[in-house]
């Protein structure tokens, strides 16, 4: 018997104590179940054969008496142990009897009992799922004990009992099957229903003012099937291998009538000397069985590729293009010309990104996200990388640690830490400057934390990494328990002890910076580190950020989306969109007056700093996503001062004066429409 | 911790009794007289009296059950009524080769699985494209058949292996592993294949988690990420999975228990179905439900142990 | 002048059963009012219970305790079919778009549904209602036959506010409506919300942890904390010259793009935190 459950692959066995896994409903891009999608399952090679396969041979057995060449008792004594040939295509047995024929005679018994099992199952798995995963409370707490019993009888037991006592017919052992496959269905059925009476459409259906039941029927429902009907068809494999199991045992057919099972054991028997007769009798099942488990795969496929656009076919073509990328790489990268744009302040930049291009293997080809993107960042300074999402600054920001996401890579341009170009270096030295010359700390605190080891560990663990000599255990826990205090740990040695999903975002943040400081790093790349959290927890974790940099004199390259955050902490804004930067400013005078009308849009459609009674300034349209990028400026489509010259050629970006640079040849347009907006934007947000 | 423990005695003590009460069952749903249908045509009254009598068939139904339950306490599971035999000594013989058989099969699986998941997680591409491929195969090659064919090539064509029988560990540890490994084989394989899939998707999560990805950008290196994060978060999923795969291997072992005549407890189940010998399969199912309680328990154990949310209560 | 406020609560309080241990007071004791074609923002930061309230409002979530009148008629504890009478009337935008649409079905059968259950309208009627939501929304009528997934987070968040107003309703519960799009969407959700409220002479209760969204939205602001309202009136007097000292901190911690503003308020942060530790 298999294990099933979840809506994975078959085998993937989603168990009791972790919960169930079931299809998300709020991913982008699901599609109608209830037309397209068995359309969708049996348009690709991997859906449409098995189905072929087995209504084939589901047909082609019920019409036995109709098809089979010979009956399935015909004995011919002069033929016996036949290979396969033209009088008998599958050979014959020990009596002569046709292989084949006895094939499809046999084969109806398997199907019928499939089909008795499966009918149990779905019958009794689906309301008991659906009530148990709606109604949830102490129906679901009940119904939820009785599977977990259920699930720990040994199936074997049952069934042979069942065959002791009606030893000729397999149809109680079947029924038996069907009601111990209750438990795994109704879990999926459960966890699916639960699933989806948690999203939000749910909640609107009833706020509508829908009936439960139509509520159930309109919303609950479709979704469930998906789900179930995979589950189902992998029962359904998994039933015929019990089937053809028992009967290999000596149950249920008797024979000389044939069955798949018996036909397997009768050929063990005389496998000294007839080495062919085990292969027909034992690939057929395979087949139908894999038939059976290709179905369900292929159904569970469709719904992932509506999902996320992830199948296997997409993901092979992923691989491919990810293997072209790489291919792409090794071209000489040096610029002779740093194309800042801005002017560098005195003293060495720390750190020196010129032209850097990323390109990120899609579905739809090698596409560049990332472009000949260039700024500094000086010792001590905290620069602001801006922009909405998509813009491209968190594939920048991992890219400048040589870690760009979603096997991306670098196909442009430098980065230079400490004058010392690292784009280029190898695995092993990138190891030695993480953490010690750049580290980094992400959005989401607790899930950065690894769940399964304490605070305390982690941090020790860290510590010792960027220590060469090996230090006493003592000393390390010191300067843990030193670097959670200086991060606004009120208790350093209860946090020691304490597990990630024991403390709250606030303090794994804290966690988090405290691990990114052991090396004692020059410069932090935080990613919308406060974007999490709470807006007093936010505060209180800026102004953290805030006094390490005044104490230690590291400096942040913080990747944000909020002009409020920008103006906290950091005293140049690189403002990004489409890929591209297209504004650098220090961060008063870019607030003060924007040189490129995308970040003059963005600021004034901020709620903080319009008058109750205005109106927010809205930008038309959307950006334009990577690959779909206009050939002049990419911001022209959504722009109010756009001219043809915009739209002809590439942008370059050009410096002007005062550290500043823009991306925009209407700049003097845009100062003149500013002036007569007035600078009613420029009063500051009251506070008390 | 300890709930958890206890959370898994609660549901075993019903788990107990729902086998043992359909076991008992049996012999009130044998259509007709119990004791004739046992015997057969041919039994004369006087045997069927008896027969009756020695199962105790004529007293009423819960007081058969509180009889049997009695005597279970005693550690007295009755005799087979094939040749008389103390059901408890009988099976106490057969069940070291059925532990045998299921430990070896079971261990193997997991190391084998366990390396194939994380070579194949960590080194994605052929050799995970292949696992997808052996998955399925493992899933839908009946196991019988297998074993079948492992005996053909490897014990009948190739003459390596010994296709039947059995030999205890105190006689020859060496002897007693030649018996047994193509069992181990023909059991191990369809777990093997599917702890290696769970093992190569839990790590694939695991690698892609946000942990990962901070730890690796903080200077970890590779190794470390593998071997001690992802692996010992990945492990959580797979433990559990192993619980349902012993359970479903319970099966497959009676079946690999005919096919290589091994004198274990599943072959003594088949044989006392075909010949109703009641107390024989009611002791074997007692036997084998006390076998997966072990498991699961030691499965919750170490899903306890890993699990840092439990660990933590 | 006092007319009947539209929505009236009060005392309103919610308990979430925990199993063995004590229930979890998510709302404690709330009371407000709002008036027709009002907007009150209630702003909190996680934990705070502003959800909760908005879910109870909506049938969602079974009050403890307290009373909430709806147009003069209690609706704390109805049953589903008395609350399907006045859910024309009370309507909802949730916060998450990708999840409070239904991936399956089209786009011109999510907004129409509350017209199937609400009005006697037929197909071609209904079509053309939806039609003209669409447009008034701001997305193109050839929007009705495709699926949610073919539209962004911010066109979404406009199919939801058309559904949610395809009725009329003479009031909209806005539960963090803005707080998962971009700034460029966030304006045009806002400026749209405004919009239809003088329409339409909507009253709003717009829920939200972003003070700036919500001040620039509403007239009034209650202020939550732990389930407990600690401080409420007009935006302009909550805004600028708060009482208690856990709105001054939100003041203080709300990031302002302006550096100044924001020196200040680190300031003021700093001696907040001084004033609490001594108190404590």
């Amino acid at each position: 018997m298999m294990p099933v459950g979840g809506d994975q692959a078959p085998g993937q066995v989603v168990a009791g104590p972790l919960g169930d896994a079931a299809l998300s409903g709020s991913e982008a891009g699901q599609a109608s179940w209830r037309r397209s999608s068995a359309w969708r399952v049996l348009r690709r090679p991997a859906g449409f054969l098995p189905v072929i396969f087995l209504a084939g041979i589901i047909m082609a057995c019920f019409a036995a008496s109709l098809i089979a060449p010979y009956g399935p008792l015909t004995q011919n004594l002069t033929q016996i142990d036949q290979g396969p040939g033209w009088q008998h295509l599958l050979g014959t047995d020990t009596l002569g009897r046709d292989v084949l024929s006895r094939l499809l005679y046999g084969g109806q018994a398997s199907f019928i009992g499939v089909a008795e099992a499966m009918a149990v199952a779905v019958l009794l798995a689906v309301p008991i799922g659906l009530a148990s995963g709606y109604l949830q409370g102490r129906t679901d707490t009940a119904i939820s004990r009785v599977i977990d019993v259920l699930m720990a009888v040994p199936g074997i037991i049952v069934l042979l009992m069942a065959l002791s006592v009606f030893g000729n017919s397999l149809t109680p052992a079947m029924i038996a099957l069907g009601v111990l496959s209750v438990p795994s269905l109704a879990r999926v059925v459960r966890s699916a229903t639960i699933q989806v009476s948690g999203e939000l459409y749910v909640a609107a259906a009833r706020v509508v003012g829908l009936k439960p039941r139509q509520v159930m029927w309109r919303h609950i429902l479709p979704r469930v099937i998906g789900p179930t009907v995979v589950t189902a068809s992998i029962l359904c494999g998994g039933a015929l291998l019990v089937q053809t199991g028992l009967a290999f045992l000596g149950f249920g057919v008797r024979p000389p009538n044939p069955s798949w099972g018996s036909m397997v054991q009768e050929a063990g028997t005389v496998l000294y000397g007839d080495a062919w007769l085990i292969w027909p009798s034992g690939l057929v099942i395979a087949l139908t069985v894999l038939s059976f488990i290709l179905i369900g795969d292929a159904i569970r496929d469709s719904a992932q590729l509506s999902r996320s656009g992830q199948t296997p076919a997409s993901r092979a073509a992923l691989r491919r293009a990810a293997r072209a990328a790489a291919r792409v790489t090794e071209a000489p990268r040096d610029s002779a010309q740093p194309q800042h744009g801005e002017a560098t302040p005195a003293g060495p930049a720390l750190l020196d990104v010129t032209d850097l291009s990323v390109v990120i293997p899609t579905v739809g080809g090698v596409k560049t996200v990332v472009e000949k993107v260039s700024f500094s960042v000086a010792a001590g300074e905290a620069v602001a990388l801006v922009g909405e999402s998509g813009c491209g600054k968190t594939v920048t920001a991992l890219s400048i640690l040589g870690l760009p996401p979603g096997g991306g890579h670098i196909s442009g341009g430098s980065v230079r830490f400490r004058g010392r170009r690292v784009d280029n270096l190898p695995a092993a030295d990138w190891r030695k400057l993480r953490g010690s010359g750049i580290s980094y700390i992400a959005q989401e605190p607790i899930v950065s934390l690894d769940p399964s080891y304490t605070v305390g560990s982690q941090l020790t663990e860290m510590i010792r990494l960027h220590d060469p000599g090996s230090p006493r255990k003592a000393a390390v826990t010191a300067t843990a328990l030193a670097l959670l205090a200086r991060c606004g740990i009120a208790q350093p040695k209860e946090m020691f002890r304490l597990y990630p999903h024991q403390i709250s975002g606030g303090m794994a943040q804290r966690v988090s910076i405290a691990r990114a400081l052991a090396g004692d790093p020059r410069l932090l790349i935080a990613d919308e580190p406060t974007t999490a959290l709470d807006v007093t927890i936010q505060a209180e974790i800026l102004d953290l950020l805030h006094d390490l940099r005044a104490d230690s004199g590291m400096s942040v390259l913080f990747v944000t989306h909020d002009w409020g955050v920008v103006a906290d902490i950091c005293s140049k804004a690189v403002v990004m969109y489409a890929g591209q930067v297209v504004e650098v400013a220090p961060v008063t005078d870019v607030l003060a007056a924007a040189r490129h009308p995308y970040t003059d849009a963005l600021l004034r459609a901020n709620p903080h700093l319009a008058a109750p009674g205005d109106r927010l300034q809205e930008i038309p349209g959307s950006v334009p996503p990577p690959g779909q990028w206009p050939a002049g400026c990419r911001f022209a489509q959504r722009c109010a001062l756009a001219t043809d010259e915009c739209t002809a050629k590439p942008i370059p970006i050009k410096q002007l004066t005062g550290l500043r640079a823009t991306r925009c040849i209407r700049t003097e347009e845009l100062a003149a429409l500013q002036h007569t907006k007035d600078g009613s934007r420029n009063e500051p947000a009251t506070t008390a | 911790m300890l709930r958890l423990i206890g959370r898994r005695l609660l549901i075993s003590v019903p788990v107990v009794f729902v086998v043992t009460a359909l076991s008992f069952g049996l012999l009130q749903l044998l259509p007709g007289n119990a004791a004739q249908a046992i015997l057969g045509p041919q039994a004369t009254p006087q045997e069927i009296a008896g027969l009756t009598k020695s199962l105790g068939l004529d007293r009423p139904l819960y007081d058969q059950y509180w009889t049997w339950l009695v005597q279970l306490g005693h550690g007295n599971l009755g005799a087979s009524l094939a040749n008389g035999q103390s059901v408890t000594s009988l099976l106490n013989q057969r069940l070291g080769v059925s532990i045998s058989l299921l430990a070896g099969a079971l261990i193997g699986a997991i190391i084998i699985g366990g390396v194939i998941g994380i070579l194949s997680a960590a080194r994605p591409g052929i050799l995970s494209r292949l696992l997808d491929l052996l998955a399925i195969g493992g899933l839908a090659l009946p196991a019988f058949w297998i074993a079948l064919v492992l005996v053909l090539l490897l014990s009948t064509k190739a003459r390596l292996l010994p296709a039947l029988g059995y030999v205890p560990p105190g006689t020859s540890l060496a002897s007693w592993a030649r018996f047994l490994i193509l069992p181990w084989i023909a059991l191990g394989a369809t777990m093997a294949t599917t702890i290696a899939k769970q093992t190569r998707d839990a790590m694939s999560d695991a690698l892609a988690a946000p942990y990962i990805t901070s730890l690796r950008a903080n200077g970890t290196p590779e190794w470390k990420l593998i071997f001690k994060h992802a692996l010992r978060n990945a492990a959580i999923p797979v433990v559990t999975v192993i619980g349902l795969l012993f359970v479903a291997a319970l099966s497959t072992a009676v079946i690999a228990e005919q096919i290589f005549s091994l004198p274990g407890l599943g072959s003594a189940i088949v044989t006392a179905t075909t010949n109703r010998d009641i107390p024989v399969i009611q002791g074997i199912a007692l036997y084998l439900t006390v076998i997966v309680v072990i498991v699961n328990l030691l499965v919750d154990l170490a899903y306890g142990w890993l699990n840092p949310k439990v660990r933590a209560a | 002048m006092s007319q009947q406020p539209l929505l009236s609560v009060r005392g309103l309080s919610v308990e979430f059963k925990r199993g063995r241990r004590q229930p979890f007071r998510a709302v404690d004791n709330v009371s407000f009012d709002i008036d027709r074609g009002q907007t009150l923002g209630l702003v909190g930061e996680s934990g705070s219970g502003k959800s909760t309230i908005g879910n109870a409002l909506l049938g969602l979530v079974k009050p403890t305790a307290g009373t909430v009148l709806f147009e003069g008629r209690g609706i704390a504890s109805l049953s589903a079919a008395e609350r399907r009478s006045i859910s024309g009337r009370l309507q909802v935008v949730f916060q998450d778009p990708y999840s409070s649409l239904n991936p399956s079905l089209r786009v011109g059968q999510i907004i129409s549904e509350p017209l199937s259950v609400h009005t006697d309208l037929d197909q071609r009627q209904r079509s053309r209602a939806v039609a003209e939501m669409l447009e008034r929304v701001g997305l193109p009528p050839s929007a009705m036959t495709r699926y949610p997934a073919a539209f962004s987070g911010g066109q979404r968040q406009r199919i939801a506010i058309a559904r949610a107003l395809i009725t009329r309703p003479h009031m909209v519960v806005c539960d963090e409506p803005v707080s998962g799009l971009d700034l460029s969407a966030q304006a045009q959700v806002l400026n749209l919300l405004k919009d239809l409220q003088a329409e339409m002479g909507l009253a709003m209760l717009f829920i939200s942890h972003d003070l700036a969204v919500v001040r620039y939205v509403a007239a009034r602001i209650a202020v939550l904390l732990r389930g407990k309202v600690v401080e409420e009136g007009t935006t302009a007097k909550v805004a600028t010259a708060p009482e208690h000292p856990y709105t001054k901190r939100l003041l203080a911690a709300s990031p302002a793009p302006d550096p100044v503003a924001q020196h200040r308020a680190r300031e003021l942060r700093r001696q907040l935190q001084a004033a609490s530790a001594t108190l404590a």
